[in-house]
């Protein structure tokens, strides 16, 4: 491993682990494509709405239910059966999905880092303790834990992302505490923390300087991967009404209900499922190239 | 090994088996005619029900006295084969059909009617309609005089009490009034002829002195008294030698006596609260009694099957005395709120009779012959929480109500013909001249109300949240409305959908700020859009009080006596002029008809008064629309009508769009034989 070799006299540029998996991934076509697509779409569901003061909720009762180019401004993409611009709503919507997606991530890297890198490095009875709560809570539904936070919080929140940020966190983190409690148990014994130990380091100085950077690549991966999934279950509940009032999910609901065999508004459905089918794919060609780029031993 | 590989591969055989049998079974009829009944029913209890899609199956399930004529919607005889009316219109004494059985075959008796409408004031059963038979005498006393003694004696006195000990005697008009109003005690003595305390609850200015103050917790103390007499009285007699009783002399009479001529009264006994309930059933399995398993009724139909959230199966009755009238043998009610989803089932003709399609539908199925739509006798309002911090002041409610655009919803949202609301009383009714409204669309002056009341811009008030049960059209409307709120005065208004069920308990509860409601009209009289905001009442749920309301209310219920008291009160009103000539022309009336017909008069004035304290002073629900009803109806269906006969000959719209299925007949479609 790269700690514990000689620097080499020449002045050459030492490769990191970091600058190899940058050109790996760089070499990476769809992987790239994935994250530009997903930049742009940060950006434009970030800063458009804000830049042209669009309004999800505003109802503009004079283009009910407008086809997408029959309007000027708001209905770009059309309006819904209350004038809501549909441009405004798949955008703010879509910075919503997005939000929860990385807030949600955040929350299960925080926690399932934490635990798992505890249970790992402690290890005996801690460690049994910690990953009998963790197969506990593996064996309850995720669902019926969701539905339950988002019940216990009520509904005044309801429609409010913080408990569904809660929420997803709560339910993802399990399998990143047991990625990072395997990662640990393999690094705890290797020299180089024999070696910090020796000079006298903490553990808690140990973990964070010695372990924790050694792992970051797989939370990496794992977490670009979490992502999508997390998207994927707020749209979910959204479809079953316990998401948010407004995201992709919730739009896709909506839109699967005016489908029907009279006339149907089409672009209901049609842009919130475009939108979203776009950054899952993105969001999964990233994490992929991520996991070839940063894990050499598992490319073919 | 082997054994125990039988033994699984066997309970595999049995429980597929066991599968395929509920399912063959379930498979095996099919209804003669199926319809979209809306919502789950929240229960079969004709008693404690209130809702339209537990109507429909409670009508046919049940039979008043009379029954609705499906073609004119005018009470025909029942139960009761005929009645006769006493000349000052308050004894009714119906006769009993002598072949009415009960489904289980028991006879359907007087005493059946006298414990069912006894055990709908039961204060303990908590209807919410039992206000509607409060005419009836002893009934509101069974009903309310029981916990209006124990609130005076638990709350009123004690409350007092402390309010006296912390003022040192004497209590500032100020804290008398908030406890006036938040112990309801206008409402807990009303009907009360002791006039000091009548006069002390109205004071609204200068201290109640310690004189006053012992004397007033005397006279709670009689009040309290009296009222447990009062209940004790009623509970020995209602129902049993008072009020509703069986005839003495004719086990076949049943005797009602009214506290008032109530024109519409054939008309109530036409409505499920008045229903017969099977004492013997109902005594036995007092919770659940209306289950399949359970329940015997007494109309054309017997419930057969009910399975939650997929149908309600309902079969011809074999002991219903017109079962030979009766078309139908076999009718579903399927529980689907989902506009869509329910007209996909009418165009895959797996129903005959749903609802309007969904909004945006609406202009081109307005072209086909299957869309049926009629004026409605039903408004389309918002409730406020009356009781909320900022709601209670009644600026704020009027600023919201004048905050919306009833007439851009209805051009451009609902786009069916529907008409703005801006009083409940839907147009139409005879004889009835509306009081103007101060309500509106005029965001100005919502502003100003808004500001003036100490929220400028909104700021301050929070967030509120718009209740609305499931339905798409519900959800349309919430949001354009909490949107125009946001916009026009700054309100943060948070739509907030919940099932049937729990929409109904929580704005029963008053667990709202703001709540979408309907009601369609029980029967032709603008009493059944007023009566129900009188203090308390079952189905006011905005927690709004006015005595003043209470009082024309109770006169309108008994136009008589209150003329009696006449000058008493005639200048509370809003309009004493036009009430003293009503009055004038009452005491010159030549003959009892003349004298009726004047009184009439006076009544509808009495109401047009008590609509104008809704929207000119309390604003307790914002209207914003009056329906129109839309359904959509397979054409081989026969018997529903949009249109009704009159009595005159002429056609007159359904306005309170009921289709009693018991006049439904199919005359082809995939279910016909």
């Amino acid at each position: 491993m790269s700690g514990s070799q000689p620097a080499p006299a020449a002045p050459v540029m030492g490769r990191s682990l970091w600058s190899d998996a940058w050109r790996r991934l760089r070499r990476n076509r769809m992987a790239l494509l994935g994250a530009v697509v997903l930049v742009l779409m940060a950006l434009a569901c970030g800063l458009l709405p804000a830049i042209f003061g669009l309004d999800p909720e505003a109802t503009h009762l004079e283009v009910v239910n407008k086809a997408p180019l029959s309007q000027e401004g708001v209905g770009v993409f059309g309006t819904d059966g209350a004038g809501r611009s549909y441009v405004a709503r798949v955008l703010v919507g879509g910075g919503y999905s997005l939000l929860v997606g990385l807030v949600a991530t955040l929350v299960s890297v925080l926690i399932g880092t934490t635990v798992g890198a505890i249970a790992g490095y402690v290890g005996g009875r801690v460690d049994e303790v910690i990953m009998a709560f963790v197969d506990i809570l593996y064996a309850i539904p995720y669902m019926f834990l969701v539905i339950l936070v988002l019940i216990v919080v009520g509904e005044e929140y309801r429609g409010n992302p913080i408990p569904i940020f809660a929420a997803l966190g709560m339910v993802q983190w399990l399998t990143m505490a047991r990625i990072v409690r395997g990662q640990v148990l393999s690094l705890r014994n290797q020299e180089f923390v024999d070696a910090a130990r020796a000079l006298g380091a903490s553990d808690a100085r140990i973990i964070v300087r010695h372990i924790l950077p050694n792992i970051l690549g797989v939370v990496i991966v794992y977490a670009t991967l979490t992502v999508p999934a997390v998207i994927i279950l707020e749209s979910f509940l959204s479809f079953l009404g316990l998401g948010l009032q407004l995201s992709w999910g919730a739009l896709v609901s909506e839109g699967v209900k005016v489908v029907n065999p009279i006339e149907s508004q089409w672009w209901l459905l049609f842009w919130p499922s475009l939108f979203l089918a776009v950054t899952l794919f993105s969001l999964n060609f990233l994490g992929d190239g991520l996991r070839d780029a940063l894990d050499p031993k598992g490319r073919r | 090994m082997y054994r125990t590989l039988f033994g699984i591969v066997g309970a595999i055989v049995v429980a597929l088996g066991l599968g395929f049998l509920t399912f063959a079974r379930s498979a095996g009829r099919v209804a003669d005619f199926v319809f979209v009944n809306g919502t789950e029913p929240k229960t079969l209890d004709p008693q404690t029900m209130t809702g339209q899609p537990e109507g429909r199956l409670a009508d046919a399930i049940f039979e008043g006295l009379t029954y609705r004529d499906p073609k004119s919607l005018r009470p025909l005889p029942g139960l009761a084969t005929s009645w006769t009316i006493s000349p000052d219109a308050r004894t009714y004494r119906f006769t009993i059909r002598d072949n009415a059985k009960w489904s289980d075959g028991t006879p359907v008796t007087a005493a059946d009617v006298a414990w069912s409408w006894r055990r709908l004031q039961k204060p303990e059963l908590g209807s919410e309609y039992a206000y509607l038979l409060h005419m009836i005498r002893g009934a509101e006393a069974f009903n309310t005089f029981r916990s209006a003694a124990e609130h005076l004696k638990e709350h009123v006195v004690p409350g007092l009490d402390e309010l006296a000990a912390k003022h040192g005697g004497s209590i500032p008009a100020k804290d008398w009034t908030a406890f006036v109003g938040d112990q309801h005690v206008t409402a807990t003595v009303k009907g009360s002829a002791d006039a000091f305390l009548l006069d002390l609850l109205a004071r609204t200015s200068g201290t109640v002195t310690a004189d006053e103050v012992t004397q007033v917790r005397a006279s709670f103390e009689r009040e309290a008294t009296a009222r447990a007499e009062g209940f004790a009285h009623a509970d020995a007699h209602f129902g049993v030698d008072e009020g509703v009783f069986v005839d003495p002399d004719d086990a076949s009479v049943l005797v009602v006596e009214l506290l008032a001529p109530t024109p519409y009264f054939l008309e109530l006994t036409a409505f499920y609260p008045a229903y017969p309930v099977p004492p013997h059933v109902v005594e036995d399995h007092e919770d659940d009694w209306f289950l399949p398993d359970k329940i015997v009724g007494n109309g054309p139909y017997v419930l057969t099957e009910w399975r939650v959230n997929e149908r309600i199966r309902i079969e011809k009755s074999a002991t219903y005395w017109g079962r030979d009238d009766v078309a139908l043998d076999v009718i579903d009610a399927l529980p689907i709120a989902d506009a869509t989803a329910s007209m996909n089932l009418f165009l895959t003709k797996d129903v005959d009779w749903a609802p309007g399609p969904p909004l945006d539908l609406v202009p081109i199925f307005q072209k086909r012959p299957e869309f049926r739509s009629a004026p409605g006798m039903i408004v389309y309002y918002y409730r406020l929480n009356c009781t909320h911090p900022v709601l209670k002041n009644p600026d704020v409610r009027r600023a919201i109500g004048l905050a919306i655009d009833r007439q851009a919803i209805v051009d451009k949202v609902l786009k069916g013909g529907q008409l703005p609301a801006v009083r409940i009383v839907p147009p139409g009714l005879p004889g009835y001249d509306p009081p103007e409204s101060k309500l509106g669309f005029d965001v100005e002056e919502a502003r100003r109300l808004l500001a003036s009341a100490g929220y400028p811009k909104g700021e301050g008030i929070g967030k509120l949240r718009l209740l609305y049960n499931t339905n798409e059209s519900h959800k349309v409307l919430a949001e354009v409305v909490s949107d125009q709120l946001r916009r026009n005065l700054g309100l943060d208004v948070l739509p907030l959908n919940k099932e049937w069920q729990t929409y109904q308990a929580d704005t029963l509860a008053l667990d709202y700020e703001i709540a979408r409601a309907g009601w369609i009209g029980d029967y032709l009289d603008p009493n059944t859009f007023l009566d129900m905001w009188v203090t308390n009442g079952g189905n006011n749920q905005t927690g709004w009080s006015d005595p003043r309301y209470d009082r024309l209310i109770r006169r309108a219920a008994d136009v008589g006596k209150a003329l009696e008291t006449f000058e008493d009160w005639v200048g509370d009103l809003k309009e004493p002029d036009r009430a003293r000539e009503l009055a004038a022309a009452v005491a010159s009336a030549a003959d009892p008809d003349a004298r009726r017909e004047a009184g009439e008069t006076l009544r509808l004035h009495l109401f047009r008064e008590a609509e104008a304290l809704l929207f000119q002073d309390g604003y307790p629900i914002i209207p914003i629309y009056y329906y129109v009803t839309q359904s959509l109806v397979q054409p081989w269906v026969e018997g529903w009508y949009s249109e009704l006969e009159l009595p005159d000959g002429s056609k007159g719209a359904n306005l309170q769009d009921i289709h009693p299925l018991r006049g439904i007949r199919v005359t082809g479609g995939p279910r016909a034989r």
